[in-house]
């Protein structure tokens, strides 16, 4: 912190010591207080330095304790509205003329009722009769003098109070004995105790000061190369860093913070088992909805809630054989054992063109790629809905779906598969429910527990219908399947009320998004 | 999915016992659709779509009775057949009617809410807004039997429609009701010349179909025999429905007698001993393991099936199941599964996780992508997500072409798919001045898509953006090379010309070895930029991660 060193018999001070020791050379004995104002330092911030002025033999401080006086809660309210008697006598004064030397007892009493209470008015008199400015004699007051002079006397004791009031605490020997006495006793003022520190140059200190020995260093902000090198180093003092110092935000690029939040799902999901695939966010609806046993007149494939692409309407089919297994299964179930929808089933329909609405459309393909079989899927992606933007709801948000195939797979494998995988996003409770969807048969929805939402839901699964696996090969196997909106979880779990942050370009959010992630560390144990 | 309003007394009622908030909930918890409020004696509750047979408290009061084993087994109705003639004329574009009376409710007006809401709720949703089924229903006591169902010019039906209190020509029922201005045109012929009606031997009209009723034929809580139509035009969703609302009515009834007529047409025959015909489905535990993993013994499951109000016949082996015909939505032996789970439990299934016998893996592109993020970041890139909608208005100013439209936009603003990653990193900095002024470096990645010949051509994309005084394509060349070098990737820059890009000031990106174009670099047309108030130098890069990804 500070850097000092001696050259020969030359001491080398910062500016400030030198100062210091300038002054009580010059002085001679200085009170403490006195080198701190002639520093424009404050005494507590002063100790420091003295201590090290006088380690190294420079200078002694000598204590002694001296007396002060410092007003009460009342005296100071006194100083500042003035002593009751000042006032009274003030009033009396403006209108009695200031030359009366008595005034009868009742209108005395009269005036000082308009001011203060019974009780007061008492105290008041027999203060005035003790200090000894006027008496009562038979139906007036007397005054000593006039009612003027007797106003002097009071002020006098005033200005003692004010005179505390602005320097705060003051020694004993400088208040006259009488008015501190009176002040006493009237709990005005309080006498206190305090150490008093005196500095005095050393025979050693004395002498180097007047042998001019003692020189202010140097100060420097930085080191640089040259003073490195030359060796200045050991004779310049650094300046002091202030810890406080306000210095501006550096520069960052953050990760952004859904992307974190998609890599950790995808962590899991690997731990999990998944691998991971991609799909195409324009599909047609056979993927999005017909392979997934979902009818043609279903209400979600209406407008409402579906985007339609305007050009080209029509997207390439799939295999015929794909086509005209799914079309008789929506028909009559074809080989399922199923009754299916009952209606004629459009290909046309099927090949419409529209922005993907569930991630599931990705699962079924990799479904139809693989068949039978023992494996886990996983895909992350963009889906959209006919929403407007507001902070719940959005036109697109991010979906991962999952499906888990295999012969000894069970819905109750999947429920503990995704229990597990919200554990590992730091959720200790879940639970399950029944529920609808047009592709799996038993369903469920799934909830997480949440502080100060309570029961949120965030996926929704089930057994893929034979309706939507025999079409796709796979009769042996179980297909387990879910799907869940990511962007709700993750506001849900980092506490951000606002869906459009995501999507946002200010830098400051993205920012304070990301810490919100990184105080989730502890608890996302991927 | 439909939400049902009902009152808590009148499900005690139908149920049979009291039920507290919390026994409410917890009944709630156990089935499909979820609890919206409860207030006071109102509850809501969102149904799911499959279950039209619990769009009213009489459905779902049947379901609890059988959660709450109160009632075990199918609901039994008694059918009277031929208990009526019904006449029906050919109505080419509203084929089919069935109708039946439901005898000895007992209603108040609490009750006859329940079957408007029945009524209303099935419209929306398995009617598709009144076009594809339609229900009426009538004090059958005010009817003249027979009755015909026939059509008429709309000149010449007169009645007084319900709500109403004269007598109103077939025009004025269409023109003035809101109901008529609503449903008109489906109730019209195509030559909007005749609408759908159902007569009485006396020749009153008890409805417009599918608009309104007669006043006459009104249901009140004074209603003791109540005949219920549907029409339409699928047969199989008329039947379906009919078979919902002929079982929830008669939960009103005391004697459970339902009457079906003798309905004079082609298709009754084939359809009319179907009407109330079960499923039937060869059921066993080991089924039901292999679904579900729970194990259940022949008793358990035998008493599930029932609480789920399936009859269930046990023959030696077998365990035969009889779904009553209500419940529409079961296709398959599947949902059977399903219905012994939801009365076992959801919350009573034992956890386990499955032996895990592969192993996962994150896709090359994702891989790849982490990579890129954590490079561009260290190279001072801001990572921000743009939206994959954007409005077809700026991809035109940037000059992009094949753009992806939708047709059923929310938002002008999001009513196409980016052509181009960059396209939304430079509307990025326009909408962010704070951003624009200080100069910065963006970058995304993110699905792009557009149409080529007519067919749809999508990627993933990496863009990048570099804007602020001075930026010239050399900002973005040094990234980039420096980038695709860290990758392995030898490249060249090729001329060529991106829509959007100053010509002069563009570089097509090409791998050497196979020569594939990965992307391209350039400055920001300033006709681009003012166009969209922007007024810095801005450079951009676009590159196919797919691409990337091939050439690695």
């Amino acid at each position: 912190m500070i850097v000092s060193g001696r050259s020969e018999d030359i001491i080398v001070l910062p500016e400030e010591y030198v100062r210091i020791l300038e002054i009580v050379y010059e002085r001679g004995c200085v009170p403490v207080e006195d080198v701190a104002s002639a520093i424009g330092r404050d005494v507590s911030s002063l100790m420091r330095v003295l201590g090290e002025l006088e380690f190294r033999g420079l200078i002694r401080t000598l204590r002694s304790s001296v007396r002060f006086v410092e007003l009460s809660d009342e005296g100071l309210n006194y100083a500042e509205v003035g002593l009751p008697e000042l006032r009274l006598l003030s009033y009396v004064k403006e209108k009695f003329g200031s030359d009366v030397h008595e005034v009868p007892l009742d209108l005395f009493l009269q005036c000082c009722r308009e001011m203060f209470s019974e009780k007061m008015c008492s105290i008041i008199l027999s203060n005035l009769v003790r200090s000894g400015l006027c008496r009562v004699n038979g139906r007036a007051v007397k005054f000593l003098g006039t009612v003027n002079e007797a106003l002097e006397r009071v002020l006098r004791k005033q200005r003692v109070l004010e005179k505390l009031k602005n320097e705060g605490v003051v020694e004993v020997s400088s208040i006259p004995t009488d008015v501190l006495q009176e002040f006493q006793k009237r709990r005005l003022v309080r006498i206190r105790e305090r150490a008093r520190i005196v500095i005095e140059l050393t025979d050693l200190g004395r002498r180097l000061m007047s042998e001019k020995k003692i020189v202010p260093a140097k100060i420097v902000t930085a080191l640089t190369p040259e003073i490195l090198r030359s060796g200045e180093w050991s004779r310049v003092i650094l300046k002091e860093f202030d810890l406080n110092i306000e210095v501006p935000e550096a520069e960052v690029s953050v990760p952004h913070f859904m992307r974190e939040f998609l890599e950790i799902v995808r962590d899991i999901f690997v731990e999990l088992g998944f691998e991971e695939a991609h799909g195409p966010i324009c599909e047609i609806e056979f993927w999005n909805f017909d392979a997934l046993f979902q009818a043609q007149d279903h209400p979600a494939r209406e407008v409402h809630d579906t985007f339609f692409i305007k050009h080209p309407i029509l997207g390439s089919p799939p295999p015929d054989e794909i086509m005209e297994k799914v079309g008789r299964v929506h028909e009559d179930g074809w080989e399922t054992g199923s009754r299916g929808w009952r209606y004629r089933w459009s290909p046309e329909r099927a090949l419409r063109l529209i922005l993907r609405t569930q991630t599931t459309a990705v699962t079924v393909r990799a479904l139809y790629e693989r068949g039978e079989g023992e494996y886990r899927v996983f895909t992350i992606g963009k889906v959209f809905r006919p929403e407007t933007l507001d902070p719940k709801h959005a036109m697109e948000f991010y979906q991962a779906d999952g499906i888990v195939v295999g012969r000894n797979v069970r819905f109750r494998h999947l429920l503990s598969i995704l229990e597990t995988f919200v554990r590992k996003l730091g959720i200790e409770r879940v639970r399950f429910k029944p529920a609808y969807f047009p592709f799996t048969c038993p369903s469920a929805e799934g909830y997480i527990w949440h502080e100060r939402l309570g029961w949120v839901e965030f996926v929704g699964c089930g057994v893929f219908r034979p309706e939507v696996t025999y079409p796709a090969g796979v009769r042996e196997s179980r297909v387990l399947a879910f799907g869940m909106g990511l962007d709700r979880l993750a506001m849900t779990i980092l506490e951000i009320d606002d869906i459009r942050y995501i999507h946002a370009g200010d830098v400051d959010k993205l920012k304070e998004c990301y810490s919100k992630l990184i105080r989730k560390m502890k608890t996302i144990r991927s | 999915m439909p939400i049902i309003s009902f009152e808590k007394w009148d499900l005690e009622r139908l149920v049979g016992t009291s039920l507290s908030k919390s026994d409410i909930e917890e009944i709630f918890s156990r089935l499909k659709g979820e609890l919206e409020k409860i207030e006071g004696d109102t509850i809501e509750l969102e149904v799911t779509h499959d279950r039209p047979d619990m769009f009213s408290v009489e459905g779902i009061a049947r379901v609890v009775r059988g959660l709450l084993e109160i009632e075990l087994g199918a609901p039994r109705i008694d059918v009277k057949y031929d208990a009526y003639d019904m006449y029906v004329d050919e109505v080419p574009w509203r084929k089919y009617v069935i109708t039946s009376i439901v005898r000895d409710v007992t209603l108040d007006e609490e009750a006859v809410r329940q079957l408007m809401q029945l009524q209303e709720k099935l419209h929306q949703t398995y009617g598709r807004d009144r076009r594809v089924v339609a229900i009426g229903l009538y004090d059958a006591d005010k009817i003249r039997f027979p009755i015909r169902y026939t059509y008429a010019r709309v000149s010449e039906v007169r009645y007084v429609p319900l709500g109403y209190d004269r007598p109103m020509k077939g025009e004025e029922v269409l023109e003035l009701t809101e109901k008529g201005q609503r449903y008109r045109d489906v109730a019209l012929s195509p030559d909007k010349e005749y609408v759908p009606i159902i007569v009485d031997s006396s020749g009153e009209v008890l409805v417009i179909i599918p608009i309104l009723n007669s006043e006459l034929h009104k249901i009140t809580e004074n209603t003791r025999n109540i005949m219920i139509d549907v029409t339409g035009t699928d047969l199989r969703r008329v039947i379906d429905v009919f078979r919902v609302v002929v079982y929830n009515v008669a939960e009103r009834s005391r004697s459970k007698k339902v009457e079906v007529p003798r309905l004079h047409s082609d298709y009754f025959p084939k359809v009319r001993n179907e009407l109330f015909s079960s499923l039937r489905y060869d059921i066993d535990e080991k089924y039901v393991e292999e679904i579900s993993g729970i194990e259940l013994s022949r008793e358990e499951l035998v008493r599930t099936l029932m609480k789920a109000r399936h009859d269930v016949e046990v023959a030696g082996d077998r365990v035969i199941v009889n779904v009553p015909p209500y419940r529409i939505n079961v296709l398959h032996k599947v949902d059977i599964v399903e219905d012994v789970l939801i009365m076992y439990g959801y919350d009573r299934i034992p956890l386990e996780y499955p032996p895990q016998p592969v192993h996962g893996s994150k896709s090359l592109i994702s891989r790849l992508s982490t990579q890129l993020r954590s490079l561009l970041r260290g190279m001072g890139f801001i990572e921000v997500m743009t939206y994959v909608m954007t409005s077809r208005r700026l991809q035109e100013i940037c000059k992009q072409s094949g753009i992806i439209e939708v047709i059923n936009p929310k938002s002008e603003l999001y009513n196409s798919i980016r052509r181009c990653v960059w396209v939304q990193l430079l509307n990025l900095v326009r909408e962010n001045t704070a951003l624009a002024e200080r100069g910065v470096k963006l970058f995304d990645i993110g699905d792009v898509a557009w149409y080529e010949n007519d067919r749809i051509v999508q990627d993933i994309h990496l863009g990048t953006l570099i804007t602020g005084r001075d930026v010239t394509v050399t900002d973005m060349l040094t990234i980039l090379r420096t980038l695709l070098k860290l990758l392995n990737m030898e490249v060249e820059l090729r001329k060529g010309t991106v829509p959007g890009l100053v010509p002069e000031r563009t570089g097509i990106i090409v791998e050497r070895k196979r020569g594939t174009e990965l992307g391209y670099i350039g400055e920001v047309h300033p006709q681009v930029l003012t166009s969209l108030d922007y007024y810095n130098p801005t450079a951009i890069g676009e590159i196919s991660i797919s691409r990337l990804v091939e050439a690695l």
